[in-house]
């Protein structure tokens, strides 16, 4: 056993080829490991702390996160850890041919990878940790974190460098001796195309408002078999590419890159699996993360905390110098409107026959003010009452229009504190920017709300409001504190955004593009790898295209052709079946939102230029110079 | 045709050829020989423009490839050379007949016609019923075959071999360079083979000798 152990360390330092790849795992362990850590904290300070979700929907969230990043580091950490399979593999036979027993031989295989990948996996976590510390972040992972990616990353490096490889190596033997690499089956398409068509068949069917539970039903099996489908169809795809490279095109580099692809070796394809259901969940949950976006209440969180904040007070009769003079002196506040506010009564409906008595509540402000606190409104007629509301359809639209009178009082109770004043409402509709054909002025005068605008001078009025309470609107920059600043104040908000929201659903879209960065860029330094250890497997390859005569080149853009067209295109397909499954679940309510076509659009740049930039690593070293050792190792 | 002059070259502080003088004329057919480690696969890698000697110069035809850049030696072996070697170097991924094309491609010649005269070649050497298998799936004998027709195929002014009968039975060897002497003589290419085999110098016209990296005129007297 000991014996073995030593072996096994020996082994890993002991040639400079060894060395090479010792060093690999080293990195490969330390880099996935950061990354996981990394993650781990910033889904847990960003999504966990919002209060937004139960400790139990958190937990569960984070699971999926850190999930989502463990794969493609899984998948690194296992394909470094089978560079050059068949040559250790070799070796480690030949261990046995001297006597090992198939134990003791994978006691050595074992010591050798796991002893790296456990040194790499500590450094990785210590430098992380201290890199956190360092910084002074919130962002250092808690020691169950590191305590499970410690324990977990070295123990799958050695599961994967242990496992026999004797059937793939058999099976690699069989490949190599038929003249024609065996077709993947085409059946691997079929549950892609199943998904797909489920997904299309939904869509139709969801031209109506009502969403029925097969439909729902549709939708789920459509997606589960899509994103299954995308796994499977990895072969397929990349034989499919092969042909159509070997069909179309009749160069030399097309024959030598098409080729190639036919042996699709398992190392690569599995790479590109990964990083296409990876690219695909991302796309997928950024879409449903969309359907949180299109919500008022984060709409207004948002422009809050990215335009300016706006908060109102209500503040008692004679109170209001004094109020605007503090809150003046806040820091950040730029402006600050005062309006008092009435409350009050329509009756809807016929003359003579009253159907309902609704509650409203009145602004009191010319128009002149009414712009200044709000630009964009129009159609404020001076010296008349006008309505704020959408409620009120109007009559060109087919409504019955604003109700003729409105009684107000002062105060806020149901019933008159004193006695009501009746006034008339005009035809008169003040519109805004805010959605639906009756572009709704809510937004516009938000954080207030009133259906009517009630000029000063109006006959009444006047002496309603000298007893009446005024709101006072604070306009602030961007920020989140000012809702604190005025409750120092003792002045106390009236209506709150939800910032928790916020922070809650900023925090998911910050954790995807994060998870999308990762899964992309581990994903290509796995592929990467993968294909540079594959082309020094065929050295013997190059050796023999450049004893004819080939010229550097064209060897180094069929490698890169090789590498790229899987890749980028595999990451297009994936991106957008992500994107159409998301759309298809947008599809299943109302107003649910448009898919992030350009956040996508982007994405899909950035994968296809980062597929070619790879591609162009992996070609460092083919084209080199033939050396008369190459032929002679032969 | 092809020219050594006064070629020397170490591997490091080992003395592979010291000052080597060879004139190979056109459609000559030379054999190397001498004993193992004795500089044969040197002065051929060099000959084939692998290799740049250390000392002194190699000319093809008034062109001195020691002054020519990797990628020129490359486009001359491609347009001018056939290599063979012991273990005939085709490319595992290809078939057969794809390798014997690979040249004609690289020059520019197509697809169709690369093939046409590819399967010609294979046919004249009696391996064109597994013309589209792979290299794994042939037998030694089949590939080197194969690796003789890529090394003429383009119709090349000089093939040079090393051992290329070396991993071959007798029966084997003796029919693989009976084709490639034969195929050569026809197309007027010259020819160079490096062997162990005294048999296989014999199909051949001239006889160098090598001793620790230089000539030995005496032993190629004695058989000239
Ligand atoms: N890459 C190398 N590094 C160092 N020494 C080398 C290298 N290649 C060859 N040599 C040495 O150069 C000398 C000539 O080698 P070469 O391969 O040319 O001999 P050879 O005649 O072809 O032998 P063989 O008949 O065994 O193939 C030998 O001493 C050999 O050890
Ligand atoms: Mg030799």
């Amino acid at each position: 056993m000991i014996a073995a152990v030593a072996l096994g360390v020996r082994l890993a330092w002991g040639s400079p080829g060894r060395r090479v790849r010792s060093l690999s795992v080293l990195a490969a362990s330390a880099v996935g490991t950061s990354v996981l850590l990394a993650v781990w904290a910033i889904a847990t300070s960003r999504v966990g702390s919002t209060g937004a979700f139960s400790d139990q929907e958190v937990g569960r969230l984070i699971a999926g996160v850190v999930a989502a990043v463990a794969l493609p580091v899984v998948v690194l950490a296992a394909t470094v850890g089978r560079l050059s399979a068949q040559l250790r593999d070799r070796q480690l036979a030949n261990l046995r041919l001297l006597g090992l027993s198939a134990a003791q031989t994978r006691t050595v295989a074992a010591a050798e990878a796991g002893l790296v990948a456990v040194v790499g996996t500590a450094l990785g976590a210590a430098l992380t940790v201290a890199l956190a510390w360092v910084r002074g972040t919130d962002l250092v992972p808690s020691p169950a974190a590191c305590a499970a990616v410690i324990l977990g990353l070295p123990a799958v490096t050695v599961a994967v460098a242990v496992l026999p490889q004797r059937l793939d190596l058999r099976r690699a033997l069989d490949r190599a001796r038929k003249s024609d690499v065996r077709r993947p089956s085409p059946w691997r398409a079929a549950p892609l195309g199943v998904g797909l068509v489920l997904c299309l068949l939904a869509r139709r069917a969801n031209n109506d408002f009502m969403i029925t539970g097969s439909e729902v039903a549709t939708v789920f099996a459509g997606l589960a078999l899509v994103s299954l489908g995308i796994i499977l169809v990895v072969p397929v795809f990349v034989r499919l590419l092969a042909d159509l490279l070997a069909r179309g095109f009749s160069g030399p580099t097309a024959m030598v890159a098409a080729r190639r692809l036919q042996a699709q070796p398992a190392a690569t394809t599995r790479v590109i699996a990964a990083l296409m259901v990876g690219l695909f969940l991302l796309v997928g949950a950024r879409s449903v993360v969309v359907a949180f976006e299109e919500t008022p209440q984060y709409a207004a969180a948002a422009d809050h905390i990215e335009n300016g904040q706006r908060a109102a007070v209500t503040v008692p009769a004679g109170g209001l110098d004094a109020a605007r003079r503090d809150v003046l002196a806040l820091p950040g506040v730029r402006d600050t409107f005062a309006f008092p506010v009435l409350t009050g009564e329509v009756t809807l409906g016929a003359p003579g026959d009253p159907v309902e008595r609704v509650p409203v509540a009145a602004l009191v402000a010319g128009c002149d003010e009414l712009r200044r606190f709000a630009p964009a409104v129009d159609g404020c007629v001076d010296g008349v009452v006008s309505s704020l509301t959408p409620r009120w359809v109007p009559r060109e639209l087919g409504g019955t229009g604003a109700p003729d009178t409105a009684a107000l009082w002062s105060g806020t109770a149901d019933a008159p504190a004193a006695g009501a004043v009746e006034v008339p409402i005009s035809e008169a509709r003040i519109t805004g920017t805010g959605e639906g054909s009756l572009d709704e002025p809510t937004w516009d005068i938000r954080p207030l709300w009133a259906d009517l605008l009630v000029p000063p001078g109006t006959p009444g009025v006047e002496s309603l409001t000298t007893r009446a309470d005024t709101t006072l609107v604070v306009v602030a920059g961007p920020g989140r504190d000012l809702y604190q600043q005025l409750d120092a104040l003792g002045l106390t908000a009236t209506t709150r955004e939800d910032i928790e929201y916020y922070d809650f659903v900023a925090g998911m879209r910050t954790v995807i593009w994060t998870l999308a960065a990762v899964v992309l860029s581990i994903g290509l330094l796995t592929f990467a790898v993968a294909a540079g250890d594959r082309a020094v497997a065929r050295r013997r390859e190059l050796t023999s295209l450049l004893l004819v005569g080939t010229p550097p080149t064209l060897l180094r853009r069929a490698q890169w052709l090789e590498a790229a067209l899987p890749t980028a295109l595999g990451c297009v397909a994936a991106i957008v079946s992500g994107l159409f499954a998301g759309s298809t679940y947008l599809q299943l309510g109302s107003d649910m939102g448009d898919p992030p076509w350009q956040q996508s659009a982007l994405l899909l740049g950035i994968a296809v230029l980062a597929s070619a930039a790879v591609a162009g690593v992996t070609v460092i070293g083919v084209g080199s110079r033939l050396k008369a050792e190459h032929i002679r190792a032969e | 045709m092809l020219e050594a002059l006064g070629i020397g070259l170490s591997y490091g502080a080992t003395p592979a050829l010291r000052r080597i003088d060879l004139t190979l004329a056109a459609g000559s057919r030379t054999a190397l020989m001498g004993p193992s480690g004795s500089g044969k696969s040197s002065l051929l890698h060099c000959l084939a423009g692998i290799l740049v000697p250390d000392r002194g110069r190699v000319m093809f035809d008034g062109q001195d490839l020691t002054g020519l850049s990797d990628r020129e030696r490359s486009a001359l072996r491609l347009r001018h050379m056939g290599v063979v070697f012991q273990f005939g170097d085709l490319v595992p991924e290809l078939t057969l007949i794809e390798n014997v094309m690979l040249p004609l491609q690289l020059l520019g010649v197509k697809r169709a016609a690369a093939r046409a005269s590819a399967r010609d070649l294979l046919g004249e050497l009696g391996v064109a019923d597994v013309a589209d298998s792979r290299t794994g799936a042939v037998s030694g004998g089949q590939a080197q075959r194969a690796a003789v027709a890529r090394a003429l195929v383009h119709e090349p002014r000089v093939v040079l071999a090393d051992e290329p009968t070396g991993s071959l039975d007798t029966v084997n060897a003796e029919a693989v360079l009976d084709a490639m002497v034969a195929l050569s003589t026809r197309m007027g290419v010259a020819l160079v083979v490096v062997t162990h085999d005294n048999l296989v110098a014999s199909h051949l016209d001239d006889l160098v000798v090598l001793r620790d990296g230089m000539l030995d005129l005496s032993a190629r007297e004695a058989v000239g």
